[in-house]
């Protein structure tokens, strides 16, 4: 319960998960490489391409837009309310999408807000961790390193039982198809990427030469096509890490298909935030969708591949085009 | 063990227990210090066994090498063999088959002689041949035919073994290691050694085995029988080759052979040539060999060998770079047969991890080894090197030019080829001889009487090489099948059976590029990606990259190396020299000239393969600026044989020599009216001091010349020189009352104001020239200079066309241009093709004078003077010329 009566009615347990060592190292270097790029560049920060807000609700209703506002504005690093929907969906988008490229999936609940005379008010949308899916039903479990949420609205002594979370309440949102696999062949690569092997410093001689014969060019261009190979789909091109091995033309078709791929997630995540509002709408009492604007299209994609094949493209202007931070 | 295993079985194991693909179980499976310990000892197994299979292969070559010998021993050997064991036969037929029968047939038809009759000696006697018959073997036959065997083969061995002692003693006595070595690891005589050795061993065996009580059958014996046999014949071929090693020309020769089988050893796609140690090994045994190459050198310069021998020493260098530079194509870049070499980085631009390392430890950057793609050449380039100079200290001038004219091939070859850096070691050899040369020359002579040490023809084969260079780099693109090589181009990228020797260097590294970037494409996507216009936009980018390097290297090379080698040839007084590379230099510019349009025209056909998709980067033309540059070293060149000229000599060439003077002259000639037409001034007010002196120079070796020729013919022949320069005066005078180029005109008075001034009788020289001027109008024939001169006209023709003063049709009367200026000028401009140009010098300075008092006027002098007085006159009366009964000239 908050200072102005206001409480969630949650069903799920909040809990926050300390960081693992590896996560401070090199260690998830590809993996969570990926997930900043892809976040970083899925949807504008503030919402905005060239002032224009890239999420429209329809219909325009306002306390609907506020109800929204309120309900998705913790997430994405702006808890601020007040925020404009678009900066605050947009917020929201990323960090779905960086949660689905690391997870493949991401799982919400959906919770009403009442008033201290218990009538429902708004909603807040939770990201839930370490769930159970099966048959249609999500179990939360709490991990044993898990520690109290200071932070959330009614914190309370963390019960270990796992939590059954009602079908009403839960949208669960996967990865697009064709883009599955992607997270599973990143974590197979989750110990690469280091400067200098960890078998190398663990094998020094006392002279500090290396006890291993490795061949570090050969481990790298390995490790570069394992990378490419893995994000063949996505067209991620690794910050460059394998430019030097494919040709600028190869490059460029990577990107156009990132691009794709990116385009492909925003819908994923728009559908996501509009099932959210189909669930809250229920229960609030408002009908509401967001849609997607002045963002590149698959339509954009397909005339960029045109000029790209017939060599009409120019590299500096199809960065620009695909460019959201205008 | 058990540990070992669990880390194997873990090695196999840990790449499937993660998602992916292969490429992700190949990085997984590097991850594991298991997997690099295991690849270590595989790999040093490798080594033993290449290794292994490079000793045989190598020990199977040496025997190859000896069976071919061996086979030519046979050869020569075989009908004697076969005529010796022929006899043998025939005597063994005799003693089997027909002695028997005849004693036989005796035997029954003397049965019934009475024993004293005459009849009964030869029965006695024919019982004494039957004791030594077939059938009956003499004692110890076999025991005398292997003592002999051991005897002769220790003979020969002995005979061998004197033989080397005396190549050895004589030329190998006092040579250093290397040389040596080339005679002892000799592959034939080491076999013959061993047939000999297996023999003697053999004979010595074979008499134990007799002595313990074993026999020998006939086959034995004619085993033993052939093979002391081939010893001792097979010693008539060896013993002259073992005299070979005296011959450095074959010795060279052998040293190639062997350099070209350790590239042939590294140039292939075997498992032997990829192995890195293998390719060090070759690399090492090619760089001992030119070591030994480099010491016979210098044994035959001690020696005071043959200046034909030490010519082909060089032959046999030079050639092995023309073969190298195409057998090399195919050994990859990173192949350690090119030998390692240190490179610094560069601390403002490698920088990085090894800058904050070493900035860290407090040392220098590490240098890194690089290849160097031609350490063969320049090790060869030194050789030639010393060879030339070797001859040039002989006088064998000859010789020398051989080897220097072959050396241009291979340079010409590579700027055909567009291998810049190749072509740049080239001319670093040839400018390293020609210093050598000097500095030898003014070390024994102190730089006197150049010619006569340095020889024409070497210097001119030496300048050679530039112009040479630049006509072979014309002939390849002059008409560029370059869609075709484009094409094949983009072929040779994904199709790696595509052999690529014909490309350019760079070119071809970027070929080799595209196949690996491909083949990461076909791992990645399961095909080639990138489309053929992408590769095709890569090839003629580098194509245009190659082209003007090598444009812009010859023009370096011509720019740094002519002009200067031409002034310090002059200033060590081998002035002959001097204008040979003068003429070159020239010559140089004017091919330089072709191939730089040529180029422009090229780089624009391919830029046409530019595509906006493939990137932005294009190598930009610099045609102005080539022509800047051309122009520089033309006139550098020129100033240059400005101050050889009054140097040269004025003797009536003998035809032996080019004819030097005649060359300065008539090229100074050239170069005014290129001043005239490029409105030069400066140039002009160079040359044209230098050129009046000269013509009368010319005047008088012609008269010398001709000395036995008609006094009419000597006074039109001689004049004709004279008259050059007065017709380039004539167009000085148009520059400045037709253009308004006063600096011309100006120049022309002071030149002959200073000459007349000087002279003894000005006014014979001016009544020479005007009488020869009149002389040449009544003559109807032309001299060579006056083609020459008829050329200008046409040059200067279309100069004044183009500025609005002479039009194409025959009267320019009505051009404003015209009647704007001055009388003489207008009257001259107006009758263009009726008059010459020496007319107005004549009537406007020569006769003019006040020493041309009373000297004949030539007609062509008159009827100008009279046409401008006509001009003036009605110009006074305020008449248009051209205009309506205006009668304009005569």
């Amino acid at each position: 319960m908050t200072d102005s009566g206001v409480r969630s009615d949650r069903v799920s347990v909040a809990y926050y998960l300390p960081p693992r060592e590896d996560d401070y190292s090199e260690s998830n270097h590809y993996p969570s490489m990926f997930a900043d790029d892809v976040a970083r560049d899925l949807l504008p920060f503030g919402g905005e391409v060239e002032h224009k807000a890239v999420f429209q609700l329809s219909p325009n209703d306002e306390r609907a837009s506020k109800v929204i506002e309120s309900a998705f504005a913790h997430h994405g690093g702006h808890g601020r309310y007040g925020r404009e929907l678009s900066s605050i969906l947009s917020g929201f988008g990323n960090q779905t999408a960086h949660s689905l490229v690391s997870n493949g999936a991401d799982t919400f609940e959906v919770a009403p807000m009442n008033d201290a005379n218990g009538q429902v008010i708004g909603f807040s949308v939770l990201r839930l961790l370490c769930v159970w899916r099966f048959a249609g039903f999500t179990l939360q479990t709490i991990p044993k390193n898990a520690v109290v949420d200071a932070n959330c609205a009614n914190p309370k002594p963390l019960n270990r039982r796992p939590v059954w979370i009602p079908r009403d309440r839960v949208v669960h949102t996967k990865l697009p198809r064709e883009y599955r696999r992607v997270p599973s062949g990143l974590r197979a690569l989750r110990h690469m990427g280091r400067a200098v092997p960890d078998f190398a410093i663990q094998n020094l001689n006392p002279d500090g030469t290396v006890q291993i014969p490795y061949d570090l060019k050969e481990l790298r261009g390995i490790e570069q096509r394992a990378v490419a190979t893995v994000t063949q789909s996505t067209g991620w091109n690794g910050r460059w890490t394998f430019g030097d091995a494919v040709t600028d033309y190869y490059t460029m078709r990577r990107f156009l298909r990132f691009e794709e791929f990116k385009i492909r997630l925003r819908r994923a995540v728009t559908g996501t935030i509009n099932r959210i509002l189909a669930v809250a709408g229920a229960t609030v009492g408002f009908t509401a969708e967001v849609s997607l604007h002045h963002l590149p299209t698959l339509e954009d994609i397909a005339a960029s591949r045109n000029d790209l094949a017939a060599g009409r493209l120019d590299v500096g202007e199809m960065m620009d085009q695909y460019s959201i931070h205008r | 063990m058990i540990r070992r295993s669990r880390r194997l079985i873990w090695l196999a194991v840990a790449p499937f227990l993660h998602g992916g693909n292969r490429w992700t179980r190949k990085a997984t499976r590097r991850q594991e210090p298991g997997f690099w310990l295991a690849r270590n000892w595989i790999s040093r197994v490798r080594f033993k066994v290449l290794s292994s299979l490079f000793r045989r292969r190598h020990s199977l070559r040496e025997r190859l090498t000896a069976t071919l010998v061996a086979r030519q021993i046979l050869r020569a050997i075989f009908f004697p063999v076969l005529f010796a064991a022929g006899a043998v036969a025939l005597l063994v037929w005799f003693d089997q088959s027909l002695l028997p029968t005849i004693l036989d047939y005796l035997e029954k038809t003397t049965r019934a002689i009475p024993p004293e009759s005459a009849w009964a000696l030869v029965e006695r006697a024919l019982n004494w041949v039957r004791t030594i018959a077939p059938g009956q073997p003499a004692e110890g036959a076999h025991a005398a035919l292997l003592v002999t065997g051991a005897q002769v083969t220790g003979a020969f061995l002995g005979l061998y073994f004197a033989a080397i002692s005396v190549v050895a003693g004589n030329a190998y006595g006092d040579v250093p290691p290397d040389l040596r070595s080339v005679l002892i690891e000799d592959p034939v005589g080491s076999f013959y050694l061993k047939v000999v050795g297996f023999t003697g061993g053999a004979c010595l065996f074979g008499l134990g085995a007799l002595a313990l009580g074993y026999s020998f059958g006939a086959g034995s014996a004619v085993v033993f029988a052939l093979l002391g046999a081939a010893s001792v014949l097979s010693f008539i071929k060896l013993g002259k080759r073992v005299f070979e090693f005296l011959d450095p020309e074959a010795v060279t020769s052998s040293l190639a052979g062997d350099i070209a089988t350790a590239v042939n050893s590294v140039a292939g796609t075997g498992l032997l040539a990829r192995d890195r140690s293998i390719q060090a090994h070759h690399q090492g045994i090619a760089s001992r060999k030119l070591d030994a190459w480099d010491e016979m050198v210098s044994v035959s310069i001690g020696r005071s060998q043959s200046a034909s021998a030490l010519k082909n020493i060089g032959q046999n260098a030079v050639a092995l770079l023309r073969w190298y530079s195409e057998e090399k194509l195919p050994i990859p870049k990173e192949s350690y047969w090119f030998q390692r070499i240190p490179r610094h980085p560069s601390y403002l631009l490698d920088g990085g991890s090894d800058l904050t390392s070493a900035l860290g430890a407090g040392v220098w950057m590490f240098p890194k080894m690089e290849p160097d793609q031609l350490w063969l050449e320049k090790r060869a380039g030194e050789i030639i090197q010393r060879v030339v100079v070797a001859l040039l200290e002989k006088g064998s001038y000859g010789p020398c030019v051989e080897v220097v004219e072959s050396l241009n091939g291979w340079i010409a070859r590579s700027a055909n080829q567009l291998r810049v850096r190749q072509m740049e070691m080239g001319f670093q050899i040839v400018h390293r001889i020609t210093s050598a040369a000097r500095a030898e020359s003014t070390e024994t002579r102190g730089g006197t009487d150049r010619d006569e040490r340095y020889g024409l023809a070497v210097s001119d084969s030496l300048a050679r090489a530039i112009p040479h260079a630049a006509g072979f780099l014309y002939r390849r693109f002059g008409t560029p099948p370059l869609d075709q090589l484009l094409d094949d181009a983009s072929k040779a990228a994904s199709d790696e059976s595509v052999a690529l020797g014909e490309f350019p260097p760079r070119l071809r590294a970027s070929i080799e590029s595209f196949r690996m970037e491909h083949a990461v494409e076909r791992d990645i996507e399961g095909s080639i990606q990138t489309p053929s216009w992408f590769v095709q936009h890569h090839a003629a980018r580098l194509l245009s990259v190659d082209l003007r390097t090598t444009l812009e290297s010859l023009l370096n090379e011509a720019e740094q190396r002519l002009p200067s080698q031409a002034k310090s040839l002059r200033e060590e007084g081998a002035v002959e020299a001097s204008a040979m590379v003068i003429q070159r230099g020239l010559e140089s510019v004017s091919k330089l000239e072709a191939n730089a349009g040529n180029t422009d025209s090229t780089l624009e056909r391919l830029k046409r393969r530019r595509v906006k998709a493939a990137g932005k980067e294009w190598p930009d033309v610099r045609t102005e600026q080539w022509k800047e540059r051309l122009g520089m070293l033309r006139l550098s060149l020129i100033t240059e044989l400005v101050q050889l000229t009054p140097l040269l000599s004025t003797k009536p060439p003998g035809g032996d020599l080019p004819d030097s003077f005649g060359f300065a002259y008539t090229t100074l000639c050239d170069a005014m009216i290129e001043a005239l037409e490029d409105m030069d001034a400066k140039t002009f007010e160079l040359v044209y001091p230098i050129l009046v002196p000269s013509a009368l120079t010319a005047h008088n070796r012609v008269k010398s010349e001709l000395a036995e020729s008609s006094a009419e013919n000597v006074l039109y022949h001689s004049t004709g020189v004279m008259l050059d320069v007065m017709d380039i005066s004539g167009y000085a005078y148009l520059w400045k009352f037709g253009l308004g180029q006063e600096r011309f005109w100006g120049n022309v008075t002071d030149v002959w104001d200073g000459l007349l001034s000087r002279y003894r009788k000005p006014v014979d020289l001016i009544t020479l020239i005007a009488g020869g001027e009149d002389f040449h109008k009544h003559r109807l024939a032309t001299s060579p200079r006056s083609e020459i001169r008829w050329q200008w006209r046409g040059r200067m023709r279309q100069l004044l066309e183009d500025k609005g003063f002479a039009p194409r049709d025959i009267t320019s009367r009505t051009l404003p241009n015209v009647i704007a200026i001055d009388p003489v000028a207008s009257t001259y401009l107006q009758h263009w093709r009726s008059r010459k140009a020496r007319d107005l010098m004549l009537s406007e300075y020569l006769l003019k004078r006040q020493e041309a008092e009373g000297i004949p006027l030539p007609r062509g002098v008159k009827d100008l003077r009279e046409g401008a007085k006509i001009v003036a006159d009605h110009r006074a009366k305020g008449r248009v010329e051209g205009g309506p009964g205006f009668p304009g000239g005569i």
